[in-house]
């Protein structure tokens, strides 16, 4: 090779590169603002003193952690958080793939259908709440009027009143609103997956069933761990839903993270005891979260995720 | 029609140009000389509470009135009961927003590090008004200053049907035994209605109601030194033992474990409950929206017990900023609005729904207008907080330390005796840190 034009290549490459570092820089500073900056003030502010119009802040290194773990009531909070995500990943799970699979069946006006069941998705958490909790309402409330108009319960249930029915009443809310987008997601994963595979399990001698389950779930396999991931993260996250419904009563059975976080530092003016809270399960997520999203740029960049 | 000469027309377009350019040096000038003079002007923002008895309407026609008198520009921020919380941090954590912003409760004390100290101010209002109530003392100062100036006192009340009562041949009950009996005979008399409702859950409603049977058989949270944690006692767990047995007796409406705070509003106004403990809302909305159920609907002060009668009242009191840019001209609007002739008028305007904080407002002539809203007023010397203001007695109040104990023996199978030890501990880990 002419060592000249190796240089010429090599320059060029050079060129390229710089030039596309030049280009991705105000999107990496973007970044940098509004997800680094915000995530590194709040892992500070974790490791502080610091209460709201108080003294200025010391590092205090774990002591914040140390505190949440020996309170008495910091680990049931903390089993609540995960029983909130694991139920309501579980039952989005069921029923989004039912769903997806249903929606596959729909040959006319499927964008309708399919704009219309994700109408929960859509509207405001805190409207669709709202309305939960009116229909909840131990004796004013819809879900009350049919089951006792219908004779099923003798006496109106208290939805929010019981603990695991509280559990489970909350479950169901934020189940709701998850399980149109797993049938969406589903459905796109569906339509990826070649006709060919299904008309060769049908040469096979394959039933329905068992070509849900050699083919449709494999490939499936992919898609479903991905934003199962995102889901379950986003709803131990969440607070709006349980602090309308229940403010993490009754007695505590439904408290979560970030509604222990919130009252702490804002209702109580601890911020950085509150700022530890939610963060407390951050080493949890973030290996979970960094497969997830290596797994998504790869395949991304290799096609569709499967 | 007129018609013009061609050349005539090309300078009447020039006249045009003219007459355009002048028009807009002139708004020029006009907009420049209203954005100096609007320069010249102090600016001082102020946080006015908006909530049912629409007391924001004369407060902010106060604080408009105030402005022009005064040359200075006002920037009124609504707050509400969802967002006044995010307005007190933001303005106090980041030096922007209202100057003068509107805390609730333990608040003052809460964030007494970032207010401004108004001792001198609140002596002078004192002086000119008979004096602040003991609560509002209480509630305004941290360390020995004025830290905040209690505007509202939202009293709990017992609020009830009247001819219930009167169908039953009883009286409002005056202590927590007549109270019991009373529930008694209405459920005897088998009305079609349930006896009594508020929220045995995650409620200020539901904690303050219990907080008052504690305090008036003589538990505490706090030891006279505030050294100790002395709740679990034979007092605490005998006030627990009565409000489990009220519901155990089947005295309360069965749905009361799944209920909020806006749950027994709903119940009283569809007539379902005789009885409710709650602030004035209820008799409001009845006033306003309910005019064949109002006149049945009273409200009293709370019941009583070997200690006294205690209520522990929701408050709001105004605290300014330290790091405003405006002390002084806050402060002066703050005395402004706390003259006796603009107090009165914001009380007067709410017909005393907010209550008042200052007893020169006790012997005004509308309080005798209304005899059950004078409730807000009679309501107010039993005022009592559970424990000192502090951020831990903030905590334990905003994470509803004390009403959980109700859910833990109705809905999680603990004793009373239980229940309470398991309330104490949690208040030793909050005030002291202790494992």
């Amino acid at each position: 090779m002419d060592p000249k034009s190796h240089g010429k290549k090599s320059a060029g490459w050079k060129q390229i590169y710089s030039s596309s570092t030049i280009f991705v820089l105000p999107a990496a500073l973007l970044v940098l603002v509004i997800i680094a900056y915000p995530f590194i003030t709040a892992i500070w502010i974790g490791l502080t003193n610091k209460t709201v119009a108080g003294p200025p802040p010391h590092f205090i290194g774990l002591q914040n952690y140390f505190t949440c773990i020996r309170r008495s009531d910091f680990w049931q909070t903390f089993f609540n958080t995960m029983i909130f995500a694991s139920g309501t990943l579980l039952l989005s799970l069921v029923l989004g793939l039912v769903l997806g699979l249903a929606l596959n069946r729909v040959k006319r006006m499927r964008d309708l259908v399919g704009a219309t069941i994700l109408l929960p998705w859509i509207v405001p958490t805190v409207i669709s709440t709202l309305v939960w909790l009116w229909m909840y309402n131990p004796f004013a409330g819809v879900l009350n009027y049919i089951f006792t108009t219908l004779g099923l319960v003798d006496q109106p249930i208290s939805w929010l009143g019981l603990p695991r029915l509280a559990m489970a009443s909350v479950i169901i809310v934020s189940a709701w609103r998850n399980i149109p987008y797993f049938g969406v997601i589903i459905l796109a994963g569906i339509k990826q997956i070649p006709h060919q595979l299904f008309e060769a399990s049908q040469i096979d001698g394959a039933n329905a069933f068992q070509a849900f389950v050699h083919v449709t779930l494999p490939a499936l396999k992919g898609v479903l761990f991905v934003y199962s991931t995102l889901v379950f993260v986003q709803t131990a996250y969440d607070f709006a839903l349980i602090y309308i419904l229940t403010r993490g009563g009754p007695a505590g059975a439904t408290e979560v993270l970030s509604v222990k976080s919130f009252m702490t530092a804002f209702e109580t003016g601890q911020m950085g005891l509150g700022v530890a809270i939610p963060l407390f399960a951050f080493p949890l997520f973030a290996p979970w979260v960094m497969i997830v999203t290596r797994r998504m740029i790869t395949q991304w960049a290799g096609g569709a995720i499967q | 029609m007129a018609r013009f000469h061609p050349q005539f027309k090309k300078g009447g377009c020039k006249m045009k140009k003219v007459v355009i350019l002048l028009a807009a040096i002139g708004i020029a000038a006009g907009l420049g000389s209203l954005s100096v003079s609007l320069a010249q002007q102090p600016r001082l923002g102020i946080e006015v509470y908006k909530d049912n008895p629409n007391q924001q309407i004369p407060t902010t026609e106060l604080v408009n009135r105030w402005a022009k008198e005064n040359n200075v520009q006002t920037d009124i921020t609504m707050g509400g009961h969802a967002n006044r919380l995010t307005i007190a941090t933001t303005a106090l954590e980041g030096g922007t927003g209202p100057d003068i912003l509107m805390l609730a409760d333990f608040e003052p004390n809460l964030f007494s590090k970032g207010l401004l100290d108004l001792s001198d101010l609140a002596d002078k209002i004192g002086v000119q008004n008979g004096g602040w109530y003991p609560i509002a003392k209480e509630i305004g100062t941290a360390e020995g200053q004025w830290k905040a100036l209690p505007i509202y006192i939202y009293m709990h009340e017992m609020i009830y049907r009247k001819d219930i009562v009167e169908a039953i041949h009883a009286k409002v009950p005056q202590t927590w035994d007549e109270f019991r009996a009373v529930l008694k005979k209405i459920k005897d008399a088998k009305l079609k209605i349930q006896p009594f409702g508020v929220a045995y859950a995650r409620s200020f409603d539901g904690q303050q109601f219990l907080i008052s049977v504690i305090l008036s058989n003589g538990g505490e949270v706090l030891s006279a030194d505030g050294k100790r944690v002395v709740f679990n006692s034979p007092e605490t767990v005998k006030s627990l033992k009565y409000v489990i047995g009220l519901y155990r007796q089947g005295l309360v409406d069965p749905t009361v474990p799944g209920w909020d705070d806006s749950t027994n509003n709903q119940a009283m106004l569809s007539e379902r409950i005789a009885f409710t403990f709650n602030s004035f809302s209820i008799k409001m909305a009845s006033e306003k929206d309910f005019p064949k159920l109002d006149p049945k609907i009273g409200a009293a002060v709370y019941p009583g017990g070997p200690k006294g009668r205690f209520s522990f009242p929701f408050t709001l009191s105004y605290g300014i900023r330290k790091n405003s840019n405006q002390p002084e001209l806050a402060k002066k609007l703050l005395a402004y609005l706390f003259e006796a002739k603009n107090y009165q008028y914001v009380l007067e305007s709410t017909a005393g729904a907010t209550g008042t904080s200052l007893k020169g407002f006790a012997n005004l002539p509308f309080w005798a207008k209304k005899p059950d809203w004078k409730a807000n007023l009679d309501a107010i010397p039993t005022a009592r907080l559970f424990a000192p203001p502090s951020a831990a007695t903030a905590e334990v109040n905003n994470s509803y330390v004390i009403v959980d104990m109700i859910g833990d023996v109705l809905v999680g199978g603990m004793t009373e005796e239980q229940a309470v030890e398991k309330a104490a501990k949690r208040m030793e880990e909050i005030y002291f840190g202790k494992k």
